[in-house]
């Protein structure tokens, strides 16, 4: 069956090789227009319904749609002049099933400026399914693991835009976020046929936030200078939740649940201004200032269910359990950034154009709470200890940056930038344990951080249809700590001294791409794109020997050809190749250190294969199939939860799309996707099939 | 659980599409053309002077964006500009506006994809932000038309991290506690443009921590980290599992970002 199957896919591509050789060379006909008549307005109503035989969960997110199907008004776009130069437009979308809306609705005048107001509503799927563990073959599901997040906004604009004048703007958004979406923080398990405790077990993330936002603008845009003016104001509440599941269906069974209360307060305003200073010289600088106020509220209770009321004597804690309640604060930022910028244009083939950004950020932050910890059994005793926390910290940064662009080589462009980055700032933090009155954590530290960027990018356009481009650019950048008091046993290496435990730590990244754009003929046009990047990063702790703590390199080679081998068929084929490795010097420990951190491989790799056929003047066929897969998976779980990705997804589609009119036409699509994913043992792997269909009117 | 013979499969469905195409090839003729997207079938260049009629603005402040750098001297380089991204203009001028004859890249990846093809296969991975859906586009977190055209890049007027936080605030803090990697960026961790990881993370086991956090060992047989042995905690997964250090972004109330 094999051997059939493989030679009937060789005969097929054969064949069809074979008829594009041919085609390939055959000289395009002159493009035809076309003269239908043209309308603005339309209104597309669509449904569409699937079939997975699978993980719907999984389904839904990689699709991003619902898992049995959606349908409603797909599109709509009305424009209408209802006097002269006044303009009402209306755009949106009302989907079922995805709960995906959106209403923009606008009335503008050329001379005056237009009111606008919108609503947007969109659902982002996530599936709550955690880790598979291959010893025991566990893999838990503790909710519907097919889990959504909404967002909406809903908003109004009006602006003032007088020709020549000042012109003024201003917006209301409200939006919202709302949902269980999964997380990676996983609870641990000891079902796992004697290898120990892995956290595999699924976490959720209950989000409910919203935010009031206004912004206002005045702004010119005259011919020798031009200015901005923007005044931002914010208040945001967010009530979630973490909740996590810890041993399931053990007796160490228990429930925790994380709320994290928030709320924000955040007013910005922005200056810009722009001006000409003579013919070959501009200037601009700006200065923006934020001030953001937070409350906080929480607690982290264990439980025999989520959201629980904090029980000190519950049946099923265990040593270490650690939480928090009444916890209570706040922290108050102010950030001020100004920059200064002159464009110099000496001769028409050069511009130069230096920069300086400052910045300034101030913050310092308090709270209290109750923290929780059991202790070590039998009596698995409780303690309970007020803590009040606080910290403050202050940073300066100046940036210098040069870009410089030329144009004096006939169809060449060289750009240059230069960047230095120099910043320091001091952080002092305390924990004080009202109990004993004693501070736990004490400390100052002082910090620095440096950085410096070069980038160099060429492009050449060596003749119409084919052009070169190159960019290479090194980055570097310098992190030190220095703890000038510090209360955590100051006897070097100790635990919990974060951060100034890392003494020093640089980073050194290599960039580079090159891509080659190229239309050997007419009707073929073909993009060959190749992108290296390797970032070394070096770590010294307090007290030991700078190390290569890690290497991460990555290379892509990307291909894109776009072909018509006659004007009524286009075929389009992308893909890309990636290696990616994350290394560090944990995979070479040897002992009881064996195998438990293994390099990171990222590879993967992606095809998509398109094509559409006019079939006759009222029809259109098409096409496309796309494939990706990841092959990352090392089964090391006699030694921790095996990671690597090791999935592969594939799907298919045909449409058609048939004009009855010049005013109305269908379209009806089969899709069939097919996911696997051997990485979570199989269990979120799906088959599906995916049919829709679209009415299109355009009036 | 469903049991797979995938490259079977795939060899089935790529030999039916392929000799589905062949079928296709008929004799009837049409006077219309085809093409894939982002064209604009039937349109000609302009040139970005015909654009600047209209959309003055626009073409004034392109001056200092990042996509301006494309633009050269040169009969060869007389395309670069506008119509680079937004397509031949000829019917767009012709119709004096409109949307339908002019490609907004504002609502469809496709044209960014041309030159950032790498970033396509990024977007097509099962962790990414819903760009291919269509609920969010590259312009939501790129500005094409001015400056630069990496988020809070150069000398931006810009809070760090200030294109994530957007949507994403509660990751901003302060916290009482923070985690210095925060500094670094949003993207020392995630990847934006999609990952093969869950949430967008550049790695996803252990080592996206040990990058920075692993440290010369002294001893053998231990994973000395933060000068304390953690080989007995690695093993059962990731740093940021439960129990251990959640809080990754910062926590107000435990340094070791326990919770």
């Amino acid at each position: 069956m094999k051997t059939t199957l493989h030679m009937a896919t060789r005969c097929a591509g054969l064949a069809l090789a074979a008829g594009w050789a041919g085609l390939i060379f055959t000289p395009s006909p002159a493009v035809a227009g076309t003269s239908s008549p043209t309308y603005d307005n339309y209104i597309d109503v669509s449904a569409g319904a699937n079939s997975v035989d699978g993980s719907k969960a999984s389904f839904q997110k990689l699709n991003n749609q619902n898992k049995d199907g959606r349908g409603g008004i797909s599109g709509f776009h009305y424009s209408q002049d209802v006097s002269k130069n006044t303009t009402f437009t209306a755009d949106g979308h009302a989907i079922g099933g995805d709960d995906d809306f959106k209403l923009n609705l606008k009335l503008s005048n050329d001379d005056v400026g237009y009111i606008a107001a919108g609503y947007t509503a969109f659902r982002t799927y996530y599936d709550g399914n955690g880790g598979y563990f291959p010893t025991s073959g566990y893999f838990a599901q503790l909710y519907d693991p097919s889990l959504h997040v909404d967002r909406t906004d809903l908003w109004v604009e009006a602006a003032l835009t007088p020709p020549d004048k000042i012109h003024f703007d201003f917006r209301y958004d409200f939006t919202t976020r709302k949902g269980l979406k999964d997380s990676t923080e996983w609870g641990d398990t000891t079902a796992t046929a004697g290898a120990g405790a892995r956290a595999v077990v699924p976490t959720f993330l209950r989000i409910d936030e919203h935010r009031h936002i206004v912004n206002a603008k005045a702004s010119f845009d005259g011919e020798q200078t031009s200015w901005e003016f923007v005044g931002h104001y914010e208040t945001s509440k967010q009530n979630n939740d973490t909740e996590v599941h810890r041993t399931p269906g053990a007796s160490t069974d228990r429930y925790v649940t994380q709320t994290n209360g928030q709320d924000n307060d955040l007013f910005m305003v922005r200056g810009f201004a722009e001006s000409k200073i003579g013919e070959t010289l501009s200037m601009s600088t700006g200065m923006a200032h934020y001030d953001l106020d937070t409350n906080i509220a929480g607690s982290r209770i264990y439980g025999s269910q989520y959201d629980p009321v904090f029980n000190p004597t519950y049946t099923n804690r265990q040593w270490h359990d650690e939480g928090f309640y009444n916890l209570n604060g706040g922290a108050h930022m102010q950030e001020t950034l100004a920059n200064v910028n002159f464009l110099y244009t000496p001769t028409e083939n050069w511009s130069i154009v230096p920069s300086l950004l400052a910045e300034k950020t101030r913050w310092g932050a308090t709270d209290s709470y109750v923290e929780t910890s059991v202790g070590n059994g039998p009596s698995f005793a409780m303690a309970q200890d007020e803590n009040e926390g606080e910290s403050n910290e202050e940073y300066r940064e100046l940036t210098g940056l040069l870009e410089m662009h030329y144009t004096g080589f006939k169809n060449v462009a060289l750009n240059s930038n230069l960047e230095m980055t120099q910043g320091y700032g001091t952080l002092s933090e305390d924990l004080f344990a009202a109990e004993t009155g004693l501070d736990t954590i004490y400390r100052t530290t002082n910090y620095r951080q440096g950085s410096q960027k070069y980038d160099f990018t060429a492009h050449w356009y060596a003749k119409p249809g084919l052009s070169f481009s190159a960019q290479y650019y090194w980055k570097g950048r310098q992190n030190s700590f220095n703890d000038t008091r510090d209360s955590v046993n100051p006897a070097p290496p100790s635990g919990d001294r974060y951060p100034g435990y890392i003494t020093h730590q640089d980073y050194a990244t290599n960039d580079a791409n090159l891509r080659v754009s190229w239309a050997p003929f007419l009707n073929l046009h073909t993009v060959t794109r190749y992108d290296y990047q390797d970032t070394k990063i070096r770590t010294q702790e307090i007290g030991l020997a700078f190390i290569d703590s890690a290497v991460v390199r990555t290379n892509v080679v990307s291909e894109t050809v776009t072909w018509n081998p006659v004007d009524r068929w286009y075929v389009q084929a992308a893909g890309s190749v990636v290696y990616d490795q994350t290394k560090t010097p944990a995979s070479t420990l040897t002992g009881a250190a064996t195998g438990i951190v293994l390099n990171s491989d990222n590879n993967y790799w992606d095809y998509e294969l398109a094509s559409g056929y006019a079939l006759n003047n009222t029809t259109d066929v098409s096409a496309s199939y796309t494939y990706y897969r990841a092959n990352n998976y090392t089964n090391n779980a006699k030694y921790s939860v095996p990671y690597g990705a090791d999935f592969t997804n594939q799907m298919f589609s045909l449409t058609w799309v048939q004009r009855v009119s010049a005013n109305l036409n269908y379209t009806v699509k089969y899709s069939y996707g097919d996911y696997g994913d051997v990485t979570a043992g199989g269990f979120n792997n799906f088959r599906a099939h995916l049919v829709y269909a679209k009415v299109q009117y355009r009036f | 659980m469903i049991t797979r013979s995938r490259w079977k499969l795939t060899a089935a469905l790529v030999g039916g599409a392929a000799l589905w195409g062949l079928l296709l090839i008929s004799c009837t003729s049409v006077d219309r053309p085809l093409v894939a997207p982002p064209q604009i079938a039937g349109a000609q260049f302009v040139g970005s002077k015909a654009c600047a009629e209209c959309h003055g603005d626009t073409v004034k402040h392109f001056r200092d964006a990042t996509h301006s750098q494309l633009m050269a001297q040169g009969a060869n380089a007389k395309n670069i500009g506008c119509e680079s991204c937004h397509g031949p203009g000829s019917l767009h001028v012709k119709a004096g506006g409109g949307a339908g004859n002019i490609i907004n890249p504002g609502r469809s990846p496709e044209t960014c994809f041309q030159c950032h093809s790498n970033i396509r296969a990024q977007f097509s991975l099962p962790n990414t932000h819903p760009v291919l859906s269509g609920q969010m586009t590259c312009t939501d977190c790129h500005n094409p038309h001015a400056g630069d055209a990496a988020p809070d890049g150069g000398a931006k007027l810009a809070r760090l991290n200030e294109t994530c936080l957007k949507c994403h605030n509660q990751q901003g803090g302060p916290f009482v506690f923070e985690h210095e990697a925060m500094r670094d960026g949003c993207v020392s961790c995630h990847q934006p443009h999609g990952s093969v990881n869950a949430k967008m993370l550049r790695v996803r086991n252990q080592n996206l921590c040990l990058q920075c956090h692993f440290q010369q060992q002294t001893a053998t047989g231990q994973l000395m980290i933060g000068g304390r042995d953690h080989a007995p905690f690695v093993s059962r997964g990731d740093c940021w599992s439960a129990g251990c250090h959640e809080a990754v972004h910062g926590s107000h109330v435990n340094r070791s970002l326990r919770f």
